[in-house]
């Protein structure tokens, strides 16, 4: 992205027109940065710091580091709940990841309607993103069916894993590898459902290879594994790192993870506002040192791979 | 097909391969070709039957009646078909009110975003201003600011709504602006409504597409940057904003975030179908009832939705593929 940016060269017709409107097609996104954005932002970080009252307005009353060591000393379930939900999502997604390469590449063969599971892949990123999810998280019918009866649905596939971990652990294989795989299982559901758009961008990825590149490795008789390895994952790494970028931002901002269920159950229901300011505070800084860390590594990873290249072009 | 071109017509030709090894190699290559096909087939269709069976099971199992419900023998296909739980929903909630509210939620939050999306992302891509990296910067970090984390001051902002205390000095106190539109059109406006830093992005990369030359062509021809905006630059990216239209329309049908914090008195369908656990059961099958009856109100919900996008699904997901986000 950024490198498109400073390459593309930007006409400039009249100089100082062309700034002039750039900053008018901006302006409604600034507009709302100012206006609502870094206000909230704003306030958040004020409640945080003070005690809050509401009655006829919102009053404030500054007391530093109280609410914070509230939260962590007394509060027994907020350090439990942000560390789960933060577990889930460094486990979740790499799983995704590769859930969703797996099913593009599957996907990009000649399979038989492809179109329409295409489609169906993509069906839970429109319906499944709010009310969906909110639901079956409480569906007691859903849970109970699928508990009661052993034939012949999802929970068959699910019961089955306990087998195949036995299976696993009897071939030596490293119990975190196996975990890994059971929990991939036993996630797959909520897997598929955030997989959506990683899908097709993958598979806008595999397509922009060139068919070239396959028909060579054909005729120097490359078999289908080793084509995958040696050119479809090369050639698909800048899309796996848009992914990366979108599925963070998919997981980590998603509005119904149990931290921001209680959240708001602690300020609007409870009206403590100055401890649910201080949790969204420390929520906040978690998820950006998360981010930053992931940013740094693939920036790292730019900046390596394009020595070895220079170096490479060098010889 | 390859099979054909490739293998035996030149086995064909070769008459000193006998008949029976040709048989036997023919029926090894389609054995191996039709076998790998029939695999990802089944796997493929495996991972379909996993994100359609809760449609599936929902769809079903609000077609039970009380018995089939408590019956073990019944699973998937009830034994007695009823239509209560829909009728039952239809008469006692205000359905069809809630979806106009849904509707119009969702068409002023799509407009918006939409709106938003296109003129943000052509500022960025096309234009170099002052504060462009600024502006580029504040993007991301909007679109990676949890939701959830500003909730509080999400509804202190528009319960209390003023600007820099203008509002304040004029009529005395500030707007009460929850339980209506407009929290909804001045966030989807300014570009901050549900990932509409997403969508702003996807616009930028694909106005990046688009040449220069084309632009300038059009600036040589005397038109101006707003006709040459709405002339040339929008309709060709027709595609993008069907997208983004779509995506927002549909994550605003389904929300239950804003409207929880912002809109509470609405009656919007996702609330309609939340308080569908307590409406209609009585006590003593709350629990298990219940959730059959949100399953009925969840799937009238999304009906239109289904629909909606049955209708566009092509044009979603070749507009999502062809982005330019990727490659």
């Amino acid at each position: 992205m950024k490198n498109q940016l400073t390459e593309k060269r930007k006409f400039s017709v009249d100089k100082r027109n062309n700034q002039l409107w750039g900053m008018v097609f901006v302006l409604p996104f600034w507009i709302g940065t100012v206006f609502i954005l870094i206000k909230m932002i704003v306030t958040v970080i004020r409640f945080a710091f003070s005690d809050v009252g509401i009655s006829n307005g919102i009053t404030t009353k500054f007391i530093g580091w109280e609410n914070f060591r509230y939260i962590f000393r007394v509060d027994a379930t907020f350090a439990t709940t942000l560390f789960n939900d933060l577990k889930d999502v460094v486990i979740t997604l790499p799983m995704i990841l590769i859930f969703a390469l797996f099913v593009a590449v599957i996907l990009n063969s000649k399979v038989p309607g492809r179109t329409v599971f295409r489609a169906i892949f993509f069906l839970p990123v429109i319906v499944c993103v709010g009310m969906l999810s909110t639901i079956d998280q409480t569906n007691s019918a859903m849970t109970f069916m699928t508990d009661s009866s052993a034939t012949t649905d999802a929970s068959t596939v699910v019961s089955a894993i306990g087998d195949i971990t036995e299976f696993l652990q009897n071939l030596n294989f490293s119990p975190e590898l196996i975990s890994f795989v059971s929990n991939m299982a036993n996630n797959i559901m909520d897997i598929m459902n955030l997989s959506g758009v990683q899908i097709l961008f993958y598979l806008a990825g595999i397509q922009s290879i060139s068919p070239q590149l396959y028909e060579a490795a054909k005729v120097e008789g490359a078999s289908s594994w080793e084509v995958f390895w040696k050119i479809t994952l090369p050639s698909i790494v800048p899309t796996m790192v848009v992914n990366l970028i979108y599925t963070m931002i998919e997981c980590l901002t998603r509005d119904n993870t149990e931290l921001a269920g209680y959240i708001k159950e602690i300020s609007i229901n409870r009206g403590y506002y100055g401890h649910g300011a201080a949790m969204a505070l420390v929520y906040f800084m978690c998820i950006a040192v998360i981010l930053l860390v992931i940013f740094g590594v693939i920036v790292l990873a730019a900046k390596i791979s394009e020595r070895a290249k220079r170096e490479e072009y060098r010889l | 097909m390859t099979a054909d071109r490739n293998g035996i017509k030149p086995l064909l030709r070769n008459r000193r391969i006998t008949k029976r090894r040709l048989n036997k190699q023919f029926f090894i290559r389609i054995f191996r070709e039709y076998s790998v096909k029939l695999l990802t087939f089944v796997l493929l269709l495996g991972f379909a039957y996993i994100i359609l069976y809760p449609f599936l099971f929902k769809i079903l199992s609000s077609f039970m009646s009380d018995n089939d419900l408590y019956n073990v023998l019944v699973e998937l296909i009830p034994m007695e078909w009823t239509l209560e739980r829909y009728t039952d929903i239809l008469r006692f909630s205000d359905y069809f009110k809630a979806m106009g509210s849904t509707f119009m939620f969702s068409v002023i939050v799509a407009v918006g975003a939409t709106f938003s999306a296109a003129f943000v992302g052509y500022g960025l891509a096309k234009f170099k201003f002052p504060l462009a990296k600024l502006t580029m910067v504040l993007v991301v970090v909007s679109m990676m600011i949890p939701i959830a984390s500003l909730s509080i001051p999400l509804y202190s902002t528009f319960r209390f709504f003023d600007f820099f205390g203008i509002i304040k000095a004029i009529s005395g106190s500030p707007l009460n602006l929850t339980d209506s539109v407009w929290p909804m059109l001045l966030l989807s406006f300014t570009g901050l409504s549900f990932r509409a830093g997403i969508f702003i992005i996807l616009l930028r990369q694909y106005y990046a597409g688009v040449p220069n030359e084309l632009i300038e062509a059009a600036y040589v021809d005397g038109s101006g940057v707003m006709n040459t905006f709405f002339r040339i630059i929008l309709p060709m990216a027709r595609s993008m904003l069907v997208v983004v239209f779509a995506l927002s329309f549909a994550w605003e049908w389904t929300d239950t975030f804003y409207y929880s914090i912002l809109n509470s008195t609405t009656g919007t369908l996702s609330q309609l179908v939340l308080e569908l656990n307590s409406l209609l059961v009585s006590p003593e099958l709350r629990d298990y009832s219940s959730s059959i009856n949100q399953n009925a109100g969840a799937i009238l919900a999304i009906l239109p939705l289904l629909l909606f996008y049955v209708l566009l699904q092509k044009q979603i997901i070749q507009g999502i593929e062809r982005s330019g986000i990727v490659g």
